[in-house]
C-alpha cells in the first residue's frame, strides 16, 4: 500500500511539472500580452516593450520557465502580470469558492445520481425506469449555460424562491442559510450531466447485481429487497460510484466555467479566463497547478480507496 | 380593484408620493446599503492604475481630486456637468495659459488619518510623471500619460498651494484631472503608498473622498463605507457594494429580484420590459461614441474613396432606431455631445448607397471589395448590421469576434485583412480628439496619420482664447471627419436601470456617476 | 489503474428495455438522424430566407409570422432558415471530434493496454495530465492560433474527449488481455500485429463505436458552450450552439422561440445520436446485451 502510494506520487508530481511545462508553452507562444492589459489604451509600443523588458517578458522560453519553476519551488507563485497583484491572493479565495460550488455539486450529483440508479435498476424495464432514464438522457443532452438561465428564470425571477447569483446577500452580511440559498441553483445546473453519469451506472451496477446467484438466492430465502440492497446491492455498486465520482469531482472543476459565468458565481473560472484571454502566465500557471493538484489528488484518494476496498488491484 | 386597475394605480401613487413626502425629511435619507452591479470585473483600485469606468465609478468615490465635477444632474438638463472644487477651493490660470496656480482646502484628512497637503498633492503628481521620484510608478506614468504629458514642473510655495506649470498652453487640464479612464487627477494618501508600496497600495486604497475602501474580494464584491471625517457633505449612503455580474441577463435578474439595486448596461432587449416592470432606466448621452478604427495598413481602405463610400453605404438611423431600438442616437462624428467643440448640425457623410458605388467604381473596384471587421464581444449584432448593409454596396466584410483581453493583444499589431475594428470610448473634452486621432497618440489605433489634423490639434490644445480654441478643434474635427480616420456609428443612450428603491441617482452627461445624494426609501 | 469512467453515461450493461421497444427506438432516432443529416445537407433548397441576411424591422417577430414558421430572430432573420444551416457546423462539431478522438484513442489505448508496461504507463500517465489539463486554456490558445471558428471547436473537442476514450479503450483492452484468448492466439504461432489487429482490435472497436455515438449530442451541446464564450462560430454565420447564444439574449425580452427552437434542435439530436448508441451496442455487442 505505502509502495503503491510512493509510486503514485512519483508519477503525480511528474504529471504537474509537465502540465506547467506545456501551459507555459502555450501561453509563451500565443499572442495575449499582459502587459497592453497593464498599461491600457494610452500606452505607445515603445512604453509597452520597455515594461516587458522589465518585467523579463523578452527573455527566451527555456529562462522564463526556469525561473518560475524556481519560483514555486521556493513557494513563490509570483505576481499577476495584468495587475501586479500576487498570484495566489486573486486565486486562492476564489478556488475556495469553487471548490465549495465542486462539492455541493458533488453531493447533489452522488444522492440524486444514485437515489435515480437504484431506483431504476431495482425497477428495470419498467415504466418508472423508463421515465428516469428518459428524463437522465435529457438532462444530459441539454446546454448546461442554457439550462442555467432557464432556472435563474423560473425560480429566481418568476417565482422569487431563490436569488439569481452571486454567493452572499450583500446588504445584510451573509449567514450560513444565506450561503445555502445562493448555492442550490448553480448546483443544480453543475451536478444534472454528473447525475445523469452516475444514474446509469449505478443503474448497470444494480442490474448486474441483481443477476448474480447469490441475489437470487436471497431471494428465494425470502430476504428483502432493503435488506438485499443494503447486504449486497450496496457494496457491489460503490466502487464504481467512488471512481466515478472522484472523476466527476475533477471535471466539475473544469466545467463550472459555464455555471460560474451564469451565476456569477466568485470562483476560479472567471480569474482564470481573465488571466488566459490576457496571456497572464503568472495567474494561469498558479491556477492550472492548482486545479491539476486537485485532479491528481483525487484520483490519488479514489485509487487508494480502491486500493483499500479490493487489495487485489494495487497489483494490477 | 382589479375593475379599476388605472384608479387603482392611480391612488397608490398618490399615496406613494405623499408617503415619500412625508418620508423626505433630510434624517429619514441617511442609512442603508446601495448594491450596485456592474457589467465586468474591475480593474485596480489605485488611481494611477485604473483604467475602465466601472472602476472609476468606484475609485472616484475613494478619492478626490483637485476638481470635481458637478454630476448632480441628469445629463439631458446638464449636457456638459461643470467643474468645481474638490481639494482645491480655488485655482489661477496664468494668462499664457501656461501657470495653473491651486489653492488647496484646509483640514482634510486622508481615510488613514494623515493630512492632506500640498506635499500630497506633489507626490501623487511625481508618482506619474517624474522618473527621478523613488515612487516614480511607470505603470501610473502611462495610464494618466495624457494628463501630465505637457507638464514642465510642480511646484509647493506651501502647504496649502500647488503650481503646475506647463511647456504650453494646456486647456484640457482642469477636466482631465477630476475624470477617469485614460488620465486623472485622484490623489492617494502618500503615507499609504510608502507603507505598501507602488504594487501593494492597491490592495489598500486611502483617499480623501466621501467613502472609504472596506474589502474587495475579486469576483463577488467590492465593499465602500460613508467616511465620518470627510470634508464636504455628508452622504446618504451607509455603504455601497458593488458587484461584477458580466451576463446581462443574470444582471437583469439580479435587478427585478431585488438583490441588486443599480445595475449598469441593461441590455438592449431588456430596457422596455423593465420600463413596463417599474424600473427607471434613463436615456441619456455620455461623452462616448461607439466607433470603428480604420486600419490604414489595409490596401483597399488606404484609398479615401473606399472609407467614404462604407460610411455612405451605412444607414446610421435604421442602425439607432431599428437595432438599438432607440437605446442610442447615431453619431456622426468622433466628437461628443456636451463638448465645447460639438456642433449638433455637423455631419460627416450621408446615407447614400448610390453615391458609395460611384465611389467604389471610381477606385476601380466596382467588383467589389473584401475586408475583416475585428470586434470584441458584445458588439456582434452591430456588426452584422454594418456587414448587411457594406454588402449591398459591394464591400463584403467578415466578423472576427474576441473577447475583451484577446481583443486588446491583437489590436494595435492587425492583419493586413482586418479593415476596421471596433471601440467605445470617448471624453468631455476635445482633447479627446488628440487622444484618438493624433499620430503620437499611443490610443490612436490604426494608425491614421494628418499633418493638418495634428497641427488644427496642437493649435487647439495650445489656444488661451475659447473661441479660438472651438474653431480650431472643430476644423480637426472636420478633417479627421472627411478623411474618414475614424468611423463614428451610434452614442449609446441607456447605461443604467436604477431599482425602485433607489431615489435621486441621477444619469448624467458622464461615464460615471454620483451617489453621495443618493437615497434609499426603505432601508 | 483506476476504474474507466467517462465523462457521459457509459452505455446501458444490461437489457433496459424489451427487443421490441428497443428495436424501434433505433428506428425512432436513425429516422431522425436522416432528416437532420438531409436537412443539413439540403438547406439552400429547403431554407425559405437567407439565413445571414434579414429585415430589422421584422426583428423578433414571434413563430406563425406569414411565412416564417419558426418565427424571426433579433435581427430579423428567419429562424427555420438558420436552423437548417446551422445543422451543418453543428452536425460536423459532433461528429468530426468523436471520429477524430476515437481514432486517435484507439490507437493510444491498444498501445498502453498491449505495448510494455513502460510506454503503457507513460501514455496512461499522459491521458492523467490531459484530463488535469483546463480545456478552456486549449481552446483559447487554439483560438490564437487558428481564430475562431468550426476548426477551434473540432481542435478542442478531439482534445478533451482523447483522455476519456483512451481510458475507455484501455479497460476493454485489459478486459479482453484477461480473457486468455489472446494468449493462445500466440501460442499457435500469430505475430504480435497480427494478434493486435486481427484479435484484439475488433473486440475493442465496437464497444468505443457505441459509447462515441453517446458523445456526440453531448458535444453539440458543449459547442454552444465555446460558443457562449466566444470561442465557437463566428457571427452572421451560426451553429445551434451560436443560435441558443443569440436566442438568450432576447429570452427574456418576450421572444423566447429563438432559444427554444435551437435548443430543442440540440437535445433531439442528441437523444437520437444517444438511442442510436444503444441500438449498435445491441446489433455489434451483443453478448453485452
Amino acid at each position: 500500500m505505502i509502495a503503491f502510494f510512493l509510486r503514485r506520487l512519483t508519477a503525480a508530481i511528474l504529471v504537474l511539472a509537465a502540465v506547467t511545462f506545456v501551459v507555459f508553452l502555450i501561453v509563451y507562444l500565443s499572442p495575449g500580452d499582459p502587459v497592453k492589459t497593464l498599461l491600457g489604451q494610452s500606452a505607445t509600443a515603445e512604453q509597452i516593450a520597455g515594461m516587458r523588458a522589465r518585467l523579463g517578458l523578452d527573455l527566451p522560453f527555456h529562462e522564463q520557465y526556469g525561473a518560475w519553476l524556481w519560483r514555486v519551488a521556493h513557494g513563490d507563485f509570483g505576481r499577476s502580470i495584468s495587475t501586479q497583484v500576487p498570484a495566489m491572493s486573486i486565486l486562492l479565495p476564489a478556488f475556495g469558492n469553487t471548490l465549495i460550488l465542486a462539492l455541493s455539486s458533488l453531493f447533489l450529483s452522488l444522492l440524486f445520481g444514485i437515489a435515480i440508479g437504484v431506483t431504476s435498476g431495482f425497477r428495470a424495464g419498467r415504466l418508472l425506469d423508463k421515465v428516469l432514464m428518459f428524463f437522465t438522457e435529457v438532462l444530459a443532452a441539454t446546454p448546461v449555460f442554457w439550462l442555467g438561465l432557464i432556472l435563474i428564470w423560473i425560480f429566481a425571477r418568476e417565482l422569487g424562491w431563490l436569488p439569481s447569483s452571486g454567493m452572499r446577500n450583500m446588504r445584510a452580511r451573509g449567514s450560513s442559510l444565506d450561503l445555502l440559498a445562493h448555492l442550490v441553483l448553480p448546483s443544480i445546473a453543475a451536478s444534472v450531466l454528473a447525475i445523469s453519469i452516475i444514474a446509469r451506472l449505478v443503474r448497470g451496477a444494480v442490474i448486474d447485481v441483481l443477476a448474480s446467484d447469490y441475489v437470487k438466492i436471497a431471494q428465494a430465502a425470502g430476504m428483502s429487497s432493503f435488506r438485499i440492497f443494503r447486504k449486497q446491492v450496496w457494496r457491489n455498486i460503490l466502487p464504481p460510484i467512488i471512481s466515478v465520482g472522484g472523476l466527476q469531482f475533477g471535471t466539475l472543476f473544469g466545467g463550472v466555467i459555464f455555471v460560474e459565468a451564469v451565476f456569477a458565481w466568485p470562483g476560479i473560472s472567471a480569474q482564470l479566463f481573465n488571466a488566459i484571454t490576457a496571456g497572464d502566465v503568472a495567474v494561469i500557471q498558479a491556477g492550472v497547478l492548482m486545479i491539476a493538484a486537485t485532479f491528481v489528488a483525487i484520483n490519488l484518494v479514489v485509487d487508494m480507496v480502491l486500493v483499500w476496498l479490493n487489495p487485489r488491484r494495487a497489483l494490477s | 380593484m382589479k375593475l379599476f386597475p388605472t384608479l387603482a394605480a392611480g391612488v397608490s401613487l398618490v399615496a406613494a408620493t405623499y408617503s415619500y413626502a412625508a418620508h423626505a425629511g433630510e434624517d429619514d435619507k441617511y442609512g442603508g446599503t446601495l448594491v450596485v452591479a456592474q457589467n465586468a470585473e474591475i480593474t485596480q483600485l489605485d488611481p494611477g492604475r485604473q483604467l475602465g469606468w466601472e472602476t472609476f465609478r468606484i475609485t472616484r468615490h475613494i478619492f478626490d481630486a483637485l476638481v470635481s465635477e458637478d454630476l448632480s444632474k441628469s445629463g439631458n438638463d446638464e449636457p456638459s456637468p461643470a467643474i468645481i472644487p474638490a481639494l482645491a477651493e480655488s485655482w489661477a490660470v496664468s494668462p499664457d495659459g501656461k501657470v495653473y496656480t491651486f489653492k488647496l482646502r484646509q483640514g482634510v484628512k486622508f481615510h488613514d488619518g494623515t493630512d492632506f497637503n500640498a506635499e500630497a498633492v506633489a507626490f501623487n503628481i511625481r508618482r506619474a510623471w517624474d522618473p527621478s521620484f523613488e515612487f516614480y510608478d511607470e505603470v501610473t506614468a502611462v495610464n494618466v500619460r495624457n494628463t501630465y504629458i505637457y507638464l514642465d514642473k510642480v511646484e509647493t510655495p506651501d502647504a496649502s498651494t500647488v503650481v503646475l506649470t506647463f511647456k504650453q498652453p494646456f486647456s484640457p487640464l482642469l477636466r482631465l484631472l477630476a475624470q477617469g479612464s485614460g488620465g486623472t487627477g485622484l490623489i492617494a494618501s502618500p503615507e499609504s503608498i510608502r507603507k505598501y508600496g507602488n504594487d501593494g497600495v492597491v490592495e489598500h486604497p486611502t483617499g480623501t473622498g466621501p467613502y472609504k475602501f472596506v474589502e474587495r474580494i475579486r469576483g463577488q464584491s467590492v465593499e465602500i463605507e460613508r467616511f465620518d471625517d470627510y470634508w464636504g457633505e455628508k452622504p446618504y449612503l451607509d455603504r455601497i457594494v458593488f458587484r461584477p455580474i458580466p451576463d446581462g441577463n443574470a444582471r437583469v435578474a439580479a435587478l427585478e429580484t431585488g438583490e441588486v439595486d443599480l445595475i449598469s448596461w441593461p441590455p438592449r432587449d431588456a430596457v422596455e420590459r423593465l420600463k413596463g416592470e417599474g424600473f427607471d432606466v434613463p436615456n441619456v448621452s455620455i461623452p462616448s461614441i461607439y466607433y470603428y478604427n480604420v486600419n490604414f495598413a489595409n490596401e483597399a481602405f488606404k484609398d479615401v474613396r473606399v472609407r467614404q463610400a462604407l460610411v455612405h453605404a451605412i444607414d446610421r438611423e435604421a442602425l439607432a432606431r431599428d437595432l438599438l431600438k432607440g437605446t442610442a442616437s447615431p453619431g456622426y462624428s468622433v466628437l461628443v455631445p456636451g463638448s465645447a467643440a460639438f456642433d449638433p448640425a455637423f455631419r460627416d457623410y450621408n446615407f447614400d448607397p448610390e453615391k458609395s458605388k460611384a465611389l467604389l467604381k471610381e477606385a476601380g473596384l466596382e467588383k467589389g471589395v473584401s475586408a475583416t471587421i475585428s470586434i470584441y464581444a458584445g458588439g456582434e449584432a452591430v456588426a452584422e448590421w454594418v456587414q448587411r448593409d457594406a454588402a449591398k454596396v459591394g464591400i463584403n466584410l467578415n466578423i472576427r469576434s474576441y473577447d475583451w483581453n484577446s481583443f486588446l493583444a491583437q489590436e494595435r499589431t492587425p492583419g493586413a485583412d482586418v479593415g476596421f475594428s471596433s471601440m467605445e470610448w470617448g471624453f468631455l473634452t476635445p482633447y479627446w480628439l488628440s487622444i484618438v486621432g493624433n499620430s503620437n497618440s499611443g490610443s490612436n489605433t490604426g494608425g491614421y496619420k494628418s499633418e493638418a489634423f495634428d497641427a488644427a490639434v496642437s493649435k487647439a490644445i495650445a489656444a488661451t482664447d475659447p473661441a479660438q480654441e472651438v474653431a480650431n478643434w472643430r476644423e480637426a474635427n472636420r478633417i479627421i471627419a472627411e478623411d474618414v480616420g475614424k468611423i463614428p456609428l451610434f452614442l449609446e443612450r441607456t447605461h443604467y436601470a436604477v431599482g425602485k428603491n433607489v431615489r435621486d441617482f441621477a444619469s448624467p452627461a458622464q461615464a460615471w456617476y454620483d451617489l453621495k445624494k443618493v437615497w434609499l426609501a426603505e432601508k | 489503474m483506476t476504474m474507466t469512467a467517462s465523462p457521459l453515461p457509459a452505455p446501458n450493461r444490461r437489457p433496459a428495455f424489451g427487443a421490441g421497444f428497443r428495436l424501434g427506438r433505433t428506428a425512432v432516432a436513425l429516422v431522425v438522424i436522416v432528416v437532420v443529416v438531409a436537412a443539413a445537407l439540403l438547406a439552400p433548397l429547403l431554407a425559405p430566407f437567407d439565413p445571414l441576411s434579414g429585415d430589422g424591422a421584422l426583428r423578433l417577430l414571434p413563430p406563425g409570422t406569414e411565412g416564417h414558421l419558426l418565427g424571426l430572430d433579433a435581427q430579423g432573420r428567419d429562424v427555420l432558415s438558420r436552423l437548417l444551416w446551422g445543422a451543418r457546423p453543428s452536425l460536423i462539431a459532433g461528429l468530426v471530434p468523436v471520429a477524430a478522438a476515437l481514432a486517435i484513442s484507439l490507437v493510444l489505448g491498444l498501445l498502453a493496454g498491449y505495448a510494455s508496461s513502460f510506454l503503457g504507463g507513460l501514455i496512461m500517465r499522459v491521458i492523467d495530465a490531459l484530463f488535469a489539463f483546463p480545456m478552456i486554456l486549449f481552446a483559447i490558445a487554439t483560438v490564437s492560433l487558428l481564430g475562431p471558428g468550426l476548426t477551434t471547436i473540432i481542435v478542442t473537442i478531439t482534445v478533451s474527449l482523447v483522455p476519456y476514450m483512451t481510458r475507455i479503450v484501455y479497460g476493454a483492452v485489459v478486459g479482453e488481455i484477461g480473457k486468455g484468448y489472446l494468449e493462445t492466439a500466440r501460442l499457435l504461432g500469430a505475430s504480435r500485429s497480427q494478434v493486435l489487429f486481427k484479435e484484439l482490435l475488433p473486440n475493442v472497436v465496437s464497444p468505443s463505436i457505441v459509447y462515441a455515438t453517446t458523445l456526440i449530442g453531448p458535444m453539440i451541446g458543449f459547442s454552444s458552450g465555446l460558443s457562449f464564450l466566444g470561442l465557437g462560430i463566428q457571427p452572421p454565420n451560426a451553429d445551434w450552439g451560436r443560435m441558443t447564444v443569440e436566442g438568450v439574449e432576447v429570452f427574456a425580452q418576450g421572444a423566447p422561440h429563438v432559444v427554444l427552437a435551437a435548443g430543442i434542435a440540440i437535445i433531439v439530436t442528441s437523444l437520437a445520436f444517444n438511442w442510436l448508441g444503444s441500438g449498435l451496442r445491441d446489433i455489434l455487442d451483443p453478448q453485452q446485451g
